[in-house]
């Protein structure tokens, strides 16, 4: 126990203070994309209830867009997840079926209160999930099973059996509950009423002749199916035959159809026309014609029903009784950035119409539109594609204009003493006015932020030291970077089909572009979506743009965007038919930029942009590997630059790989720096590090013998370094591959923990590697492997491990727990070559930690300290301009960034420095030492006369 | 001739600075008078033992940082290992010192400059031998400290990073 808490002394020194809690870090926080959303008009805040693709159930505020409340419920992640979560609601509470009709939930409407639940079943719903409210009973329709739940505890009224179903639907009818169900392409529809003590007053079975819709909607008594171009409506509770409803053409496609709150209404769309059936008549009205992209009704105080439709961002509303347009073709945003809208909702009409527009990348966009008004304004959006990020990438902001001047007055090479003399004394008073025009600036914030806090001179002081980086909550500010280089720009892609450029700061959207309709991620080997950036070019060079390449699937094509990442301007765009790897060529043809490679499956490739002859002719050579997902032969080879082809180096199989799962293929990011070349020992030798830059860490997963092995293999020998195996291994596997060493989590079945495992690669005592390393050149001697595994006491969501600029700090493990910490465990403690015992020299020598088998867990190395953050997919880390300080964004269901400083900060002062004292004891120093001069002289006059 | 070449009377030469001005100028404690009265101590008899004297003294000195050899070492191994500001201080006196007597050997040896001694050579060399083995002593404390960048772990940071020879493009995804 003593120990324990030496250990922490030893380790913990990097808590938060209360003060610093939101200066370096921001969090997000997100619902997902909206499968459901309902107006919730009483009570005095007007709100949207949303269930979202998150599994998550939540309450906007719809004068801000803010969260009211927001219930998380099982990740959507971890298992199989085909349904969207669904909801009813009353005037007082909801009730959800989430996590693919698995849990029945009932929440409080208000305050999103939990009021009680009920597990449905372990396994996941046959059918999707229906769910209808009425007077105090909640019933579920999911499993085959029909399940009335009190709204007050959760707690099972009754259940019966409905016929197996691959669809089904609920509403309540009077003081009961109505269920139909049925099987697509088979002609019976199943129809029960149930009142509310569970007695079937009806169950029959309608047989139909041409009922075998994909998509089945329940609108009041009428059930609507359609297929191609054919709706068909059925009155559940009559005996009558289907009928066809004519509306469409033979050309035309159904959409979609649209139910209405208002019984016996509904609406359909049509790739030609959009129109509002009447289905107590039988009859359809059309309102608009050519395609619209989403429809909703919504009903005032009055009863008065009112339709509208987006059609291409241009808003229509329709009074269905006067049977007139209320708002005609009102326009919002900028239709070039926006998707296409997927879904409106109503917020509320009558002087002042208000919208929730749903794009198809889940941009959530309030509109505000008066009844006289051309244009709609945008009152709030929320950007819930942020929620499925493909891939993170930093980027550092361009140099700034007075840096720029610098290095062009640099580069150029006149001869001239005068001319350079003059040009010289130009950039001079340029930087001067420059300096003049921030003094300025600075003046007047400072004047700023003491008018508005009523603060000590050690806040002012940090608003001094503080205001080159934060320069970004004032506006309007050019992108440019600080002194410190720790502002960036994450540039952010989202599985929903959009980029979007971030500032760390703050986290706000600089830019975003939409991609277009149908893009998803490219499916990487190991199971994953992706959508990758590649930085081809940095903004290192002044007087080129910073450029980045993003690779998406469209259309079954894959396509290539380039943009410059500062302002997301597109340069060029590639589409490729099959891309097997795409990748960035480690050297720089013309302007700095970096060529993207596309390697197709039939072993030829392209080199975007193409290179010059002159870099062909000197080019280093480059190899890399494919992988056969049928039988798990790994291929190598080598590129010929000239021919663009690939020429084949070597094969090798991977072990057991048809009952294995591919957990991860990781190779170490070519810009990763290892500043110390080896490891002292406790007599002063040097254990040299193997710091192979071509290694990849493979890690598989047996599903029968549950055995884990992890191979470190060379991409350019081939020849298999180091391997390891573990076995009663169970999921999550989680690993991270840096420098020489490899660590990988993993739950084990035998200790029944989540267990992590650490191990390094050394060359040994001699060096063999020195100033060139070549994969080819045999190893001297064998490698020295050291491993260690520790006990975690929490599961692992996700890992990562801190990047700095030089690799000089000490590396810290990142690691995101599944109750919403991001958890950092220094690297001194996950290290195989912490000693079993202290001898008496480790403890003169210091710095060693013996082993022990349990990471302690404290609640000091929390990063997020109180900020949940949950689900989290992915962790980025990159280096800043301080050594000391790494930046790291976790992502998920929320955001968070913050930075990370593992060996403390040692290249800058702390936040906590006492700055009045230094400087009174400056002052006190400089003015003793005045006074003292006097009277030394003083005291040498009078010596001299006496 | 006696060690004590000249005697100072700083009362006769006060009273003759007092009383002539015109000798002022001397500086305190010489006078002429003084001079004059300077008296040759020496005897015949005498000068065999003074001979004998300064031999002894030269040696003496010679011998002096090799006998304070024994005293240093017990003092480095009082100071202990540890590295704080007291060891620290007497490691490098111990060092600084003999450099600094180093330097200054024919100062140290003048006043036994003489015809009689003879050649002090050697005392010079066991002097400059005894004064290397105290800085040894001070090395080898130093070295015992630890502080001393003779392994090759004190090095490792200046090692540079290996260039690549090859490359690979082995951190991509493979897409399916």
């Amino acid at each position: 126990m003593v120990l324990y808490h030496f250990l922490l002394l030893l380790v913990g020194a990097h808590a938060l203070f209360e003060d610093q809690v939101g200066k370096f870090d921001w969090r997000k926080q997100f619902i997902g994309c909206p499968t459901q959303i309902e107006v919730d008009r009483r009570g005095k805040l007007d709100r949207y209830l949303m269930a979202t693709e998150e599994n998550v159930v939540a309450a906007l505020s719809m004068n801000t867009g803010e969260i009211v409340w927001r219930k998380v419920q099982e990740d959507t992640a971890n298992q199989g997840h085909r349904h969207a979560p669904t909801f009813a609601g009353n005037k007082n509470a909801i009730c959800t079926v989430s996590d693919s009709g698995r849990m029945l939930r009932i929440w409080s409407k208000r305050d999103g209160a939990f009021l009680g639940q009920l597990l449905l079943s372990s396994v996941e719903s046959p059918h999707p999930p229906a769910v209808a409210i009425e007077n105090e009973a909640c019933l579920v329709v999911a499993h085959n099973r029909a399940i009335a739940v009190s709204l007050k505890d959760a707690t099972k009224l009754w259940e019966i059996e409905i016929n197996k179903s691959n669809w089904v639907a609920a509403r309540p009818h009077r003081d009961g509950f109505a269920i139909v169900g049925g099987i697509q392409e088979n002609s019976e529809v199943h129809v029960k009423w149930v009142d509310a003590q569970g007695n079937q007053n009806l169950n029959r079975i309608l047989s139909v002749n041409s009922f075998n819709p994909k998509r089945v909607t329940l609108s009041g008594r009428h059930l609507l199916g359609h297929w191609d171009s054919t709706l068909y409506s059925l009155d559940i509770l009559a005996n009558g035959p289907e009928m066809k409803i004519e509306v469409v053409d033979k050309k035309e496609q159904i959409l979609e159809v649209v139910q209405f709150a208002t019984e016996g209404y509904a609406a359909v769309r049509t790739t030609e026309h959009t129109a509002v059936l009447n289905l107590a008549k039988n009859f359809a009205e059309v309102l608009s014609t050519g395609k619209s992209d989403a429809v909703s009704e919504f009903v005032n105080k009055d009863g008065v029903q009112y339709v509208a439709l987006v059609q291409n961002h241009v808003l229509t509303v329709f009074d269905l009784n006067e049977r007139k347009e209320i708002l005609k073709q009102v326009a919002y945003g900028d239709p070039t950035l926006l998707a296409p809208v997927k879904k409106v909702v109503v917020g509320g009409g009558d002087k002042e119409w208000e919208f929730l527009v749903i794009g198809e990348d889940c941009r959530m966009d309030h509109l505000v539109v008066d009844l006289n008004a051309k244009k709609g304004t945008t009152e709030w959006s929320r950007e819930e594609g942020l929620t499925k990020i493909g891939s993170v990438e930093m980027l550092d902001l361009p140099l700034s204009e007075s840096q720029a001047a610098i290095e062009t007055e640099f580069s150029v090479d006149e001869k001239n003493v005068l001319a350079s003399f003059i040009h010289r004394l130009i950039s001079q008073l340029d930087q001067f006015k420059r300096w003049i025009g921030k003094s300025f600036e600075s003046i007047f914030n400072l004047a700023l932020v003491m008018q508005v806090q009523s603060s000590s001179f050690s806040d002012i002081l940090n608003s001094v030291r503080n205001s080159a980086k934060s320069s970004s909550s004032f506006r309007g500010y050019p992108l440019e970077r600080d002194v410190f280089n720790l502002r960036k720009l994450m540039v952010v892609t989202s599985l929903k089909g959009s980029i979007f450029a971030l500032d760390n700061s703050d986290g706000s959207v600089v830019w975003r572009k939409y991609l277009g309709a149908n893009v998803d991620g490219l499916t990487t080997l190991d199971g994953h979506h992706k959508i990758p950036i590649f930085i081809q070019r940095t903004t290192a060079f002044y007087n080129f743009d910073a450029q980045v390449a993003v690779a998406y699937k469209q259309n079954a094509a894959t396509h290539i965007t380039f943009l410059n990442p500062m302002n997301g301007k597109e340069v060029d765009h590639q589409v490729v038919n099959d891309a097997r790897r795409i990748d960035l060529l480690p050297f720089v043809g013309d302007n700095h930029l970096h060529s993207i490679i596309v390697v197709g499956a039939n072993k030829k490739f392209t080199v975007f942009p193409s290179l010059p002859a002159n870099v062909l002719e000197t080019a280093p050579p480059v190899h890399l590997f494919d992988v056969d997902q049928k039988n798990g032969k790994m291929t190598g080879f080598r590129l010929d630059l000239k021919t663009h082809e690939l020429k084949e180096t070597w094969t090798e199989f991977l072990p057991q790989w048809q009952e294995s799962t591919l957990i991860t293929i990781s190779g170490k990011p070519s810009t990763q720096r290892t500043h110390s070349q080896g490891r002292v020992m406790v007599d002063r030798s040097v254990l040299y590090k193997y710091v192979n830059p071509n290694l990849v860490a493979i890690a598989l997963l047996g599903k029968e013998s549950s055995q884990l092995t992890v191979i470190m293999l060379d991409a350019v020998t081939g020849q298999t370094v180091h391997s390891a195996r573990l076995p009663k291994v169970k999921e999550p596997v989680h690993l991270v591959h840096c420098e020489n060493w490899v660590a990988y989590s993993y739950w084990s079945e035998k200790g029944r923990r989540t267990e992590i495992a650490v191990f390094e690669l050394f060359q040994g005592i001699e060096q063999q590697h020195l100033e060139t390393f070549s994969s080819d050149e045999p190893l001297k001697q064998a490698l020295h492997v050291e491993q260690a595994s520790f006990i975690f006491s929490q599961g692992i969501q996700s890992m990562a491990i801190s990047e700095t600029e030089q690799g000089a700090s000490n590396r810290a493990i990142l690691v995101a727990l599944p109750f919403g910490n991001i958890f950092e465990v220094n690297r001194r403690i996950l290290d195989a070559l912490r000693p079993m015992e202290l001898t008496a020299e480790m403890r003169e020598e210091g710095g060693f930690i013996p082993y022990m088998p349990e990471i302690p867990i404290a609640t000091e190395e929390m990063l997020n300290y109180n900020q949940t953050v949950h689900h989290i997919q992915g962790i980025k880390t990159a280096p800043s301009g301080l050594e000391s300080t790494s930046l790291v964004l976790a992502y998920g269901l929320d955001m968070f960034y913050t930075r990370v400083t593992p060996s403390g900060t040692f290249d800058i002062l702390k936040d906590d420095f006492d700055h009045v004292f230094i400087t009174i004891v400056l002052a006190a120093l400089i003015l003793g030492s005045i006074f003292a001069r006097r009277m030394a002289r003083n005291k040498a006059l009078q010596q001299q006369w006496a | 001739m006696s060690l004590a070449t000249w005697r100072l009377d700083a009362g006769t030469a006060s009273r003759s600075a007092r009383t002539a001005d015109s000798q002022s100028y001397f500086p305190p404690g010489f006078s002429p008078i003084g001079q004059a009265m300077q008296q040759n101590v020496e005897a015949e008899a005498a000068a065999d033992q003074q001979e004998h004297l300064m031999r002894k003294r030269a040696w003496d000195v010679a011998m002096g940082p090799a006998k304070s050899l024994p005293m240093n070492m017990f003092m480095m191994y009082m100071a202990g290992r540890s590295i704080s500001i007291f060891p620290i201080m007497m490691v490098a006196m111990m060092l600084w010192r003999p450099l600094k007597t180093m330097f200054s050997v024919n100062s140290t040896f003048k006043p036994l400059q003489d015809d009689k001694t003879g050649s002090l050579i050697l005392h010079k060399i066991l002097f400059v031998l005894g004064n290397f083995g105290v800085v040894a002593l001070a090395i080898y404390k130093v070295h015992s400290m630890g502080l001393l960048p003779n392994y090759d772990s004190d090095w490792l940071e200046f090692i540079p990073e290996a260039q690549r020879g090859s490359f690979s493009l082995s951190n991509g995804d493979i897409f399916i």
